[in-house]
Parts: structure tokens; C-alpha cells; sequence
């Protein structure tokens, strides 16, 4: 009766220690996912930002090399449009 | 006793089976509607913008992208009721007026959301979110932005929204190639916890988008940026109404460029009446006036009846025909004038004897060789064409003064086109912009559309040498870039209204192509209407040359002598 009674006890601890220490995993487990879940949202958010910055970044370098931007700029630094002038020689060398 | 034990054990029984059917109804039968309930709750619904393809220029600068700006708003519960806070905001908004407007109405207003001002760019939103003041809020709002400004409008269309709700392009190359550049939108759904962070271990589902293809056009920005300048300035200085100018090159048909004044801005196309929409160069018609007698003289050069050396034996005085009577335009008449010379003076009356030369039938059928009366196919998407008059309702008066181009209407793409025809040596070039358009991992080439021979090599030659001759002879001489072969035509059309000219209002134009002798663009520039002279000769040409003497120097031609 002893031994059976004991038996019973020593199933029970192992049971519960077996529980314990599955708990304690999973509790180890989800946070472990749970932390790369909040990394991975950082992520998908610094990745939208910077998405952002380059397309901001592109959309900076159009405006500044576009045509009116350059010519704005030309004409305050009081740079003039050129002017082409052709010079047709004499059809004839000319006498001193 | 035992009855009453069986009374409990009935209850129980009972008790059990109303258990077993609640489950039986939350488990089965309602069990989609949960599970949909419990998906909706921990999973998240995504659309991945594809992202509209871009609009390239020839060297490959973007004359549309997207951009992402952004709609300010306000909760007025929150936001403060102060003059002060308004001052601080102004800087940001460049339509102060209409945002602050706004502002103030939202001040006095109790809702919970309220709209102040569209399309913010980054920096203004980085900017108001600077000031910390409460109650202030943006939502991403896509866009498109046009780094080369609105001058090419009319070439591009713009981007609305249809009646569901999506994206679509309007006019221009938006509208025509909405189904390139409109991309396929993506889906993410996925797994998430409270605090919306994505379940690693969770089920997700990603659909890539597929980003729309884009475009590279023929459009030269700085053919474009030029005759954008030139158009204003002339208007300003003729004091015209407003005005076109549409370059081309005549071998292969690209449009260079194409300006049309006034015009509209792309990105805040809601603030401009619809009228303003439709490009006037491909859609709306207008008589051609004497820049049409290139078109009637290369066809009669070509059937024959005329040579260049044919002189009029009927040009010493005005023509009555059916009644009317056919006057010269500057009162001048030019007896037993040469076909040169026609073109020269612009001669009305020696365009009638070449018309009675050809014939009405064969000149109605050249009229459509040349293109008119159909539409050129320029991929853009408003394109339209004067429909002409069956051959049977063109009575005599008709196509006598057809023949110096009063009462046929074009559109100004129809007659650049014809007139390439002649820089072409004969062949009718198809107006297109699109060269190649572009998707994630292909580039696809489209080949210049093949020109149609129309008339003859040499016909086509007689008329440049008579342009050429009309340019280095004629008014427009003292305009002319010295040192250039230019080969072009005046026109000063009236504007028929209600069954008759209007007296007071024209289009003058100078239509031409150069270098003559081996073209490198074609050009038609028209002025509505421009003040105090009326005359092609002195407004649409000096401003034809003025856009030229720069095309030479950017393409690198020089003078010939």
C-alpha cells in the first residue's frame, strides 16, 4: 500500500514538474516571438520611412535639375539666354 | 423518492441537452460566422500600392512620378481656438487664403475631423508637425508630380479617380495609356497581436503588386522648355489670346514638343474649368488659311497639272464663282504669275486657277491622302478630327476657296503632319510620342510607325523649293535666322462664326520645316487672335524663328554659309 502510495506522489511531482518546465518554455517562446514580432514591425516601419526618404530624395533631385529650376537659377545669377549670330564673309576679298 | 430522483435526473437531462445544443449552435452552426468574427480580430488586411508607371522624357528624365503628399486635418475639439495659431501655420500653405480659410472654419466648428489643406509636401508636413500644436493630423495622400512644371499638360493628362473610387488618367498619354501605366495593387494579410504587432509563427498571405510599366517618350524637354518660353513671350508681346506651337520630326513622326497657351496644372487640375482639358492641338478644329496652299500646290505639282515653270492666265483680277467673288487678300493681283510665285505672294486668285486645274475630285482625294478629315493617330487620348463633307456637297465656291484653305477645317496635328509630308519627300508620317515602354524586367522598343508614300519625290521637292523661295522673298525675310534654309508658309485664317467670318478675330500661323534640304524638325506655331497686327507674316513667323534660331543652336546645325 506504501510503495503504491509513493509511487503516485513521485508520478505526480514528475507530472508537475514536466508542466513547469513546459510553461516556463512557453512562455520563453512567446516572448521570443512576441519580441520579433515588435522587431519586425520596427522594421516594416523604418523600411516605409526610408522608402519615403529615397522617394523624397528622387523627387528633390527632379526639381533641382529640371529645366525651369536651372533656368530660374541662370537668370539670378544674371546669366543671359544665348544669342546666335552668324557672320557671312564678303563674297569677294576686299581691297585695302 | 424515486420519482423524484427521476424529476432531478430529467432536469439534469434537460439542463445537458440545452448545453449540448448551445454548443451544437456555436460550434456548427454559427462557427463560420466566429471564425470570420476571430480572423477579422487578429489578422490584418493590407493593399500594397503597385505604384503608377512613370512618364519619361527622350533622355530619360521624369516628366511625371509619383509622389506621396499628404491631406491636413484637424480635430476642432482639440485644436486651438487663437488668431495666434493661425499665424504660426500660414508660412506652410501655399494657397494661405484657401487653408486658412479653412482653419478658421474649423475653429468655430464642433465635428470631430474636418479638412484643412491637400496635397502637403514632406517638408510642409514635417514642418507643421514641428509646431506641436494639438489636434493636428495628416493621412498619406498619393500623387503625381510633375518636376518639369505644367508646360507639357496637354501632353501628359493627369490622374483622377473614376467612379469607384481608383485611379485612372484623363487626356494626354495618362489617358491613352492607362492600362500600361495603371499597375497591378498587391495584398498582404497577416496575423497580429493587441498591440498590432505581426505574428512571426501566425499564417500570412502576401500577393506582390506588380507596378505599372513606364513610358519613354520623344518628348525633348528642351524643345519643350523652349517653345513654352517663346509661346508666352509672344503672346504677351502680340497680346494674343493665346496660341499653339507643336514641333515634330518629320522623318520619323516624334513629337519633339507641343505647348499650348493658356493651359492648366496637371497636379491641380480641379482648380481649372474642364474646358481647359482637352488639348487644342489634337482636338479642336480650325481653317487653315494660306498655309494650306502648300498641301492643294504639292498635289497639283504631283497630278500633273501644274509644273513650276505653269503660269496662271487668270490671276489679272478677282474670280466670281456661282455668284461670289474671290478677292486677293492684300488687294494686289499678279497677272500670268508663276506657281512659284503664287506661294510667294500668297496669291488666292492663282490658288483658284490651280484648283480649277486639278479638279474637285482629285483634289478632295489628295485633301485625304494628305490626312485630313481622319484622325492621325497620335497616341494621345483626345484626339479629333473635322470630319470633311461628302464629295457630292462641295459645290464650286466650296473648294475654290478650299484651295487657299477657307472653309475646310483641321486640327493643327493634321496640318504639321501634312506639311511634313513635304519635308519628308512625299511620304506622310505617323505623330507619335511613346518609343518604349518599360516594365520590372523588360524594356519593349516600339518602331516608329512606317510613313505612306502620298506624293511624288519630286512634287514634294517642287513645294520645299517654292517654300524656301517664299521664306528668302517674301515678308517674313527680315525674321529668318540669316545663314539657315528655311522652308515655310504664312497663314492668317479668319474664324468662321454662325454662318460667317468673324471680322475681327483671327488665327495667324507660320507653318515650315528645317534645314530644307535635310530636315530636322517641323513646326507650326498659331497665335489667337494677336493685336494690334493681325498678320502671320509679322506675329506667328517672327516668333516661328525665333524658336528655330534656338532649335538650331541646341541640335548643333550650323548656318550653311
Amino acid at each position: 500500500m506504501f510503495p503504491s502510495h509513493m509511487k503516485k506522489i513521485k508520478l505526480t511531482l514528475i507530472v508537475l514538474t514536466i508542466d513547469a518546465l513546459l510553461l516556463v518554455g512557453q512562455f520563453a517562446l512567446t516572448t521570443s516571438r512576441a519580441t520579433d514580432g515588435d522587431r519586425l514591425a520596427k522594421l516594416n516601419q523604418l523600411q516605409a520611412e526610408l522608402n519615403d526618404q529615397n522617394q523624397n530624395l528622387r523627387l528633390e533631385v527632379y526639381n533641382l535639375s529640371s529645366l525651369p529650376s536651372i533656368s530660374a537659377k541662370a537668370s539670378a545669377a544674371n546669366f543671359a539666354p544665348a544669342n546666335t549670330v552668324a557672320w557671312t564673309p564678303p563674297p569677294v576679298a576686299l581691297a585695302p | 423518492m424515486t420519482k423524484r430522483t427521476n424529476w432531478l435526473l430529467l432536469l439534469f437531462c434537460l439542463f445537458g441537452l440545452t448545453i449540448a445544443l448551445r454548443l451544437l449552435y456555436w460550434q456548427v452552426w454559427q462557427s463560420v460566422n466566429l471564425s470570420t468574427q476571430a480572423s477579422l480580430e487578429h489578422t490584418s488586411s493590407v493593399e500594397l500600392s503597385s505604384g503608377r508607371g512613370d512618364i519619361l522624357s527622350a533622355d530619360n528624365f521624369a516628366l511625371v512620378t509619383n509622389s506621396l503628399n499628404y491631406l491636413l486635418y484637424v480635430d476642432p475639439r482639440q485644436f486651438p481656438k487663437t488668431t495666434a495659431v493661425l499665424n504660426q501655420m500660414a508660412p506652410f500653405f501655399d494657397s494661405t487664403a484657401s487653408a486658412q480659410e479653412n482653419l478658421i472654419t474649423a475653429q468655430n466648428s464642433n465635428l470631430h475631423w474636418f479638412a484643412i489643406a491637400h496635397s502637403l509636401s514632406p517638408p510642409q508636413k514635417t514642418g507643421l508637425e514641428q509646431l506641436k500644436i494639438p489636434g493636428l493630423g495628416f493621412e498619406p495622400e498619393p500623387g503625381r508630380t510633375y518636376p518639369e512644371g505644367s508646360s507639357s499638360a496637354y501632353l501628359l493628362g493627369f490622374v483622377g479617380q473614376n467612379t469607384a473610387g481608383q485611379d485612372q488618367g484623363y487626356f494626354g498619354l495618362e489617358g491613352f495609356y492607362n492600362r500600361e501605366l495603371s499597375g497591378r495593387p498587391g495584398q498582404l494579410i497577416q496575423e497580429h497581436d493587441a498591440f498590432n504587432r505581426p505574428i512571426v509563427i501566425g499564417d500570412d498571405y502576401r500577393l506582390s503588386p506588380q507596378p505599372g510599366h513606364s513610358l519613354v517618350t520623344s518628348i525633348d524637354r528642351t524643345v519643350q522648355f523652349t517653345i513654352t518660353r517663346h509661346l508666352a513671350d509672344a503672346i504677351s508681346k502680340y497680346h494674343a489670346e493665346g496660341g499653339t506651337v507643336s514641333v515634330m520630326d518629320p522623318i520619323t513622326g516624334r513629337i519633339l514638343g507641343m505647348a499650348s497657351l493658356p493651359g492648366y496644372d496637371p497636379a491641380n487640375f480641379g482648380d481649372y474649368s474642364p474646358d481647359l482639358y482637352r488639348n487644342p492641338i489634337i482636338s479642336d478644329a480650325y481653317e487653315p488659311g494660306s498655309t494650306f496652299k502648300t498641301v492643294v500646290m504639292a498635289s497639283a505639282i504631283d497630278a500633273g497639272v501644274v509644273t513650276p515653270e505653269t503660269t496662271c492666265p487668270t490671276c489679272s483680277g478677282p474670280v466670281t464663282i456661282d455668284g461670289d467673288t474671290i478677292v486677293s487678300g492684300d488687294g494686289h493681283y499678279y497677272p500670268n504669275t508663276s506657281m512659284p510665285d503664287i506661294i510667294l505672294h500668297s496669291d488666292n486668285i492663282g490658288m483658284v486657277f490651280v484648283s480649277r486645274q486639278l479638279g474637285k475630285t482629285k483634289m478632295l482625294n489628295y485633301i485625304r491622302r494628305f490626312g485630313f478629315g481622319q484622325l492621325t493617330g497620335v497616341d494621345l487620348q483626345e484626339e479629333s478630327s473635322p470630319s470633311l463633307k461628302p464629295d457630292d456637297q462641295w459645290h464650286d465656291i466650296d473648294w475654290a476657296t478650299a484651295s487657299f484653305g477657307q472653309g475646310v477645317a483641321v486640327t493643327r496635328l493634321q496640318m504639321l503632319r501634312a506639311v511634313s509630308a513635304i519635308a519628308n519627300l512625299g511620304k506622310l508620317p505617323t505623330p507619335h510620342l511613346v518609343t518604349q515602354i518599360i516594365s520590372q524586367d523588360t524594356v519593349k522598343n516600339l518602331p516608329d510607325p512606317q510613313p505612306q508614300q502620298i506624293i511624288s519625290p519630286s512634287a514634294a521637292s517642287a513645294v520645299t523649293q517654292m517654300m524656301i523661295r517664299g521664306v528668302n522673298n517674301g515678308e517674313v525675310r527680315y525674321y529668318k535666322p540669316s545663314g539657315y534654309l528655311i522652308a515655310g508658309k504664312t497663314g492668317t485664317a479668319q474664324i468662321p462664326v454662325a454662318g460667317h467670318y468673324d471680322p475681327n478675330r483671327v488665327i495667324s500661323s507660320f507653318i515650315g520645316f528645317a534645314p530644307a534640304d535635310n530636315p530636322k524638325f517641323a513646326m507650326l506655331v498659331t497665335l489667337d487672335n494677336p493685336k494690334p497686327s493681325q498678320w502671320g507674316s509679322t506675329t506667328a513667323a517672327p516668333t516661328w524663328f525665333g524658336i528655330a534660331s534656338d532649335l538650331f543652336r541646341y541640335f548643333g546645325i550650323p548656318p550653311y554659309n
